[in-house]
């Protein structure tokens, strides 16, 4: 038990102190914008705000019921709200937010609604959220989560306080994830790198058996890549491609179950809706599922070109570093920064909606060339 | 659980808690009606998280407990049986048995404790009023409640109790409907708002109960009718002041039939479709009103219609589905309409009294 909500955010004193001392001295604001890398806190700071605003002990106790029911999300007054398109909002789910905004709330003093990404407000669901967003009632608090403040049309961030979040250290990100599942060091590092550094992915990514097996297998791929033809090559990326799409496989039938249910007690609209939702989920996971394996690429790929600096104790993938070192022995940093821009090369091909397909066989023919002649 | 009601009080049951039911939700325990004994009563409820339902009636309980059955089914099943004693009985394992007479129903149950806990609203004033008059008023001012989410306090409808007067008040923007109403041995004083569609819901359901009961605190109303309890959030706003839009003096009046202009307009509406305006002239010598409208290469009507005028004559066009709306949900026999200037908004009253105010903003003449 906490004896204050504000004490579960670690490395996060500035943001914490802003937030504190607004809600003790009352003078919170109507909106925020916090802004930090994915897997900082954000999500729970403005956890930590409605616990500290539902309250009755204004720098929020922790364990009463109120406390309890925000922590565990059960609290109807706090609203978590995602990103339901595969682009981002929708406007019927902004137009669904603006509704309940305008009713009183239902037991606590004040209403919180959290929109995580806000980078997914664009243009036509942004519009019909400004009015709400610039002069809610007086008792709601809206906050907004993004990793960058560019990222946020301006009209948006205008109309908010910005709350900047810095970024977790590595070596307390690394200590978390270990605290938190109980692995190994080298295989947290591993993790680390293949989500980018997001704690909570990391922490999902070691309890996923088939992601991992997709990291094994890009791996294996990149191990032997210098070695293999043309013909090798694209069969390799449909192999990759289907392990990736192995815990996608495993969300879709868990989808098909709940569907299965909500037909028999919703009505056809709402399982629909229940449907196109799934189907934005699962296109959402499959690229989540490839930007992962990108990482675990350029992390490999980073491996090498420290391997070849002779700074052995900074590789991130400890399992596969026999194929590093072996690539390490001729790379030159040339050669591996054009390796990465590869991978960001086809990073920004899937932002185009490229078939997932065409860029990763793209991306292992750019890194294939330079793997065969590495100086 | 083991109960067994009469098919038409557990219909009437049904269908009451059943306005409570979201259609559009995605989570399926919305979807069902919380079935619980209390004593030698079953309590119905519902919820779509906005609004909240319970209802109650006598029942046979041989086996004490709850259950959450699908709304839809259910209501459905109750609906095509026989008038006879409906057993419900619901297992342990998630099947529920519904029984009449020859016919059986198995149907799944869904987790009842995962049902959202009835709110407990402790209101700080009350005040009662014969369910006859409000649901007369709240259908009368209804018509004029907005269903444009971008101004939330428009989809509510202001009700205020002061010093035994009720009073609605509605507006979209282009109409706005007051209408006020003194009930005997009524006492308290509230002003709110309360979504629109709440509102209508109670005033359908609350039929059969002699008096309402409507209680208000912090952020919810209650109303209590029958065995019946109905909960809903209330609107956060400030209500416009309607006060400064009604005109305090009128250029033309206009004496007419409430019925004969409802038939002629509704007549007249048939060319003016879409957004050609129903266009109104006023002869003074004449003793005249003509309604008549024009769809561009479609054709024109034209009727007239022998009236009391007073007043200068003039001509003004409004929107026929809006002013058809008024019409009919006028008080009296004859009304008055009221006109100041065709670019102002029109007003129709009870050609005797002022309990009723529907105002109706204009359309520009071509």
């Amino acid at each position: 038990m906490t004896a204050c909500v504000w004490d579960d955010l670690p490395g996060q004193v500035r943001a914490v102190g802003y937030l504190r001392s607004a809600v003790e001295s009352g003078s919170v604001a109507h909106a925020y914008l916090f802004v930090g890398p994915t897997g900082v806190g954000k999500k729970s700071a403005a956890r930590a705000l409605a616990c500290a605003l539902f309250c009755a002990d204004p720098t929020g106790c922790g364990s009463c019921p109120a406390c309890h029911r925000v922590k565990n999300g059960t609290h109807p007054d706090l609203h978590l709200v995602r990103p339901e398109g595969v682009a981002g909002y929708m406007v019927e789910q902004v137009r669904g937010i603006t509704h309940d905004v305008h009713l009183k709330p239902i037991e606590a003093p004040r209403k919180v609604y959290v929109l995580e990404d806000a980078a997914g407000l664009k243009a036509e669901s942004a519009n019909a959220f400004l009015k709400t967003l610039e002069e809610p009632p007086a008792d709601v608090v809206i906050v907004l989560l993004a990793t960058d403040v560019d990222d946020v049309l301006p009209t948006l961030v205008s109309r908010c306080h910005v709350v900047r979040f810095s970024p977790v250290p590595p070596s307390l990100a690394l200590g978390l994830v270990i605290e938190r599942t109980g692995a190994e060091e080298s295989d947290a590092r591993a993790a680390l790198a293949a989500a980018d550094g997001v704690i909570p992915r990391a922490i999902a990514f070691l309890a996923s058996p088939g992601r991992q097996r997709a990291r094994r297998a890009i791996l294996d791929l990149l191990k032997r890549l210098a070695v293999m033809d043309g013909h090798d090559v694209l069969l390799g990326a449909r192999e990759l491609l289907t392990e990736v799409r192995a815990p996608v496989d495993e969300t879709k039938t868990a989808q098909a179950d709940e569907l299965a249910d909500a037909r028999e007690y919703l009505t056809k609209g709402a399982a629909s809706d229940m449907e196109k939702r799934h189907k934005r989920e699962l296109t959402f996971r499959e690229r989540e599922g490839i930007a992962e394996i990108m990482s675990v690429t350029e992390s490999w790929l980073r491996d090498c070109l420290v391997l070849s600096r002779g700074a052995d104790e900074l590789i991130e993938n400890a399992d596969a570093a026999d194929a590093s070192a072996e690539i390490a022995s001729v790379i030159t940093v040339p050669a591996a920064l054009a390796a990465l821009e590869a991978v960001k090369t086809a990073r920004s091909r899937m932002a185009y909606n490229v078939s997932p397909q065409l860029v990763v066989e793209a991306m292992l023919f750019d890194i294939q060339e330079v793997l065969r002649c590495p100086r | 659980m083991k109960v067994s009601i009469a098919r038409g009080e557990l219909l009437d049951a049904l269908s009451t808690v059943s306005k409570g039911l979201s259609s559009r939700t995605t989570l399926p325990i919305l979807s069902g009606i919380h079935i619980a004994t209390k004593g030698d009563m079953v309590v119905f409820q519902a919820t779509d998280l906005e609004i909240s339902i319970k209802t109650s009636c006598k029942a046979r309980i041989d086996e004490p407990g709850q259950a959450v059955l699908s709304g839809r089914l259910l209501t459905d099943i109750v609906r095509s049986l026989p008038e006879a004693a409906v057993t419900l009985e619901v297992s342990a394992g998630g099947s529920a048995l519904v029984t009449c007479g020859q016919s059986k129903f198995t149907m799944k149950t869904l987790p009842a404790d995962d049902y959202p806990k009835f709110p407990e609203v402790d209101p700080s004033t009350t005040v009662s009023l014969p369910t006859e008059t409000f649901s007369r008023v709240v259908h009368q001012v209804s018509k004029a409640v907005s269903k444009d989410e971008t101004r939330p306090i428009l989809t509510g409808i202001l009700v205020v109790v002061d010093s035994g007067i009720l009073r609605m008040v509605a507006t979209d923007s282009y109409r706005l409907c007051v209408r006020e109403v003194a009930v005997e041995g009524m006492s308290g004083d509230i002003e709110l708002v309360i979504p629109g569609k709440a509102l209508e819901d109670v005033a359908k359901i609350a039929g059969a109960a002699e008096s309402i009961s409507l209680g208000v605190s912090e952020n919810q109303v209650v109303f209590t009718f029958g065995d019946t309890t109905f909960i809903s959030r209330r609107i956060e706003g400030s209500f416009p002041n309607y006060r400064q839009l009604l005109p305090k003096e009128h250029a033309t009046r206009v004496i007419i039939d409430r019925a004969e202009l409802l038939e002629a307009v509704k007549r007249v509406s048939l060319m003016a479709q879409h957004s050609t305006p129903l266009r109104i002239s006023v002869s003074t010598a004449e003793h005249t009103l003509t309604l008549s409208a024009a769809a561009q290469d479609v054709g024109e009507a034209t009727e007239d219609l022998q009236v009391t005028p007073e007043g200068e004559d003039i001509e003004i066009a409004f929107n026929h589905a809006y002013l058809v709306d008024g019409v009919q949900v006028a008080e009296g026999d004859t009304i008055a309409l009221e006109i100041t200037s065709p670019l102002k908004p029109g007003v129709l009253k009870p050609a005797d009294g002022d309990g009723f105010t529907y105002l109706l903003m204009p359309v520009r003449l071509g």
